[in-house]
C-alpha cells in the first residue's frame, strides 16, 4: 500500500479545522491554568491557607500541562496541510499525540475524580476536606 | 475525489491505541460529570452553607461535561470502523476527525466558562473583598 498518499484539498480543510479547534481548547486551559495559579497565589500568600494553595497549585499545573499536550499534534496537522508527500506519516505522528494527549487527559480526570470523592465524603461526613 | 486508501495493520494497531484512550477519556468525562452532578445534588439536599447557586452551577457544568463525554461517541465509532472495516478507511477518518473538532469546540466552551468562572468568581471576588 503506498503510504505517499495525499490527501485532497477539501480533505485538508478537516485537518485545518482540526488544528483550530485543538489549537483554542489547549489555550483555553492554558488561560485556566494560570487563572488557577493566581488562586493558588491568592490562598497560599494572600490568605495563608498553604493546604488549600498547594491542592489548586497542583490543580493550575496540570490545567497548563494539558494545554500543552493538546498543543504537540499542531505542527504535524499544519504539515498534512502545506506539504507533499508526507501526509500519511503525519498523520501517524498526529495520531500518537492525539493518543497522548488523550492519555494523559484521561489520567487528571481520574485524579479529578478521587479528588471530587474525597471532598464529597468531606460533605457527607462533614469534615473539613469539604468545606 | 481521491481514491481508496487502506491503512496497513502497524497503523491500524496506533488507531486501536488512539481508540482505546479516546475511549477511557469519554469515560473519564463522563464520570466526573456524573459526580459532579450527584455531589452537587447531595450537598443542595444535605443543606450545606456552599448550596444554591453554588451547586446548580456545578449541575451546570455537570451537564455542559456530561455531552462533551457523549460528543466522543461518534468519532469512537468512526476510529473503529477504520480499524475493523476494509475498504477506503479515508471517509472513516475524515468523519472522525470532523467528530473531533465538534467535540473539543464544545471542550473550548466548557473551559472559557470554567475561566470566567475561576477569574471571575475567585481572582475577581477577592479584588472586591480586600479592595
Amino acid at each position: 500500500m503506498p503510504d505517499n498518499y495525499e490527501f485532497s484539498a477539501q480533505q485538508d480543510t478537516v485537518f485545518q479545522g482540526l488544528h483550530r479547534s485543538l489549537n483554542l481548547f489547549a489555550l483555553a486551559n492554558i488561560a485556566l491554568g494560570i487563572a488557577t495559579l493566581v488562586i493558588a497565589y491568592i490562598l497560599a500568600v494572600e490568605e495563608d491557607e498553604v493546604f488549600a494553595g498547594g491542592v489548586v497549585l497542583v490543580l493550575g499545573i496540570l490545567y497548563c500541562a494539558l494545554g500543552v499536550v493538546w498543543r504537540r499534534p499542531l505542527d504535524n496537522l499544519r504539515r498534512i496541510v502545506r506539504t507533499r508527500g508526507e501526509d500519511i506519516n503525519e498523520l501517524m505522528v498526529v495520531t500518537d499525540d492525539l493518543k497522548w494527549a488523550f492519555m494523559v487527559s484521561a489520567g487528571i480526570f481520574a485524579a479529578f475524580l478521587v479528588l471530587r470523592l474525597i471532598l464529597s465524603f468531606g460533605y457527607l461526613f462533614d469534615t473539613d476536606l469539604g468545606q | 475525489m481521491s481514491s481508496p486508501f487502506e491503512f496497513t495493520d502497524a497503523d491500524n494497531a496506533r488507531f486501536a491505541e488512539l481508540h482505546k484512550w479516546l475511549q477511557w477519556f469519554a469515560m473519564g468525562v463522563i464520570a466526573v460529570s456524573l459526580l459532579s452532578i450527584a455531589s452537587a445534588a447531595v450537598e443542595l439536599f444535605a443543606d450545606t452553607d456552599q448550596g444554591g447557586t453554588w451547586g446548580l452551577g456545578w449541575v451546570l457544568r455537570g451537564v455542559l461535561g456530561l455531552v462533551f463525554g457523549l460528543l466522543w461517541m461518534r468519532p469512537l465509532r468512526d476510529l473503529a470502523s477504520i480499524i475493523q472495516t476494509r475498504e477506503n478507511d479515508i471517509p472513516h477518518l475524515m468523519a472522525s476527525f470532523q467528530q473531533f473538532s465538534r467535540a473539543i469546540y464544545w471542550g473550548v466552551i466548557i473551559t472559557a466558562i470554567q475561566v470566567a468562572i475561576t477569574a471571575g468568581g475567585g481572582i475577581g471576588g477577592w479584588i472586591l473583598e480586600n479592595r
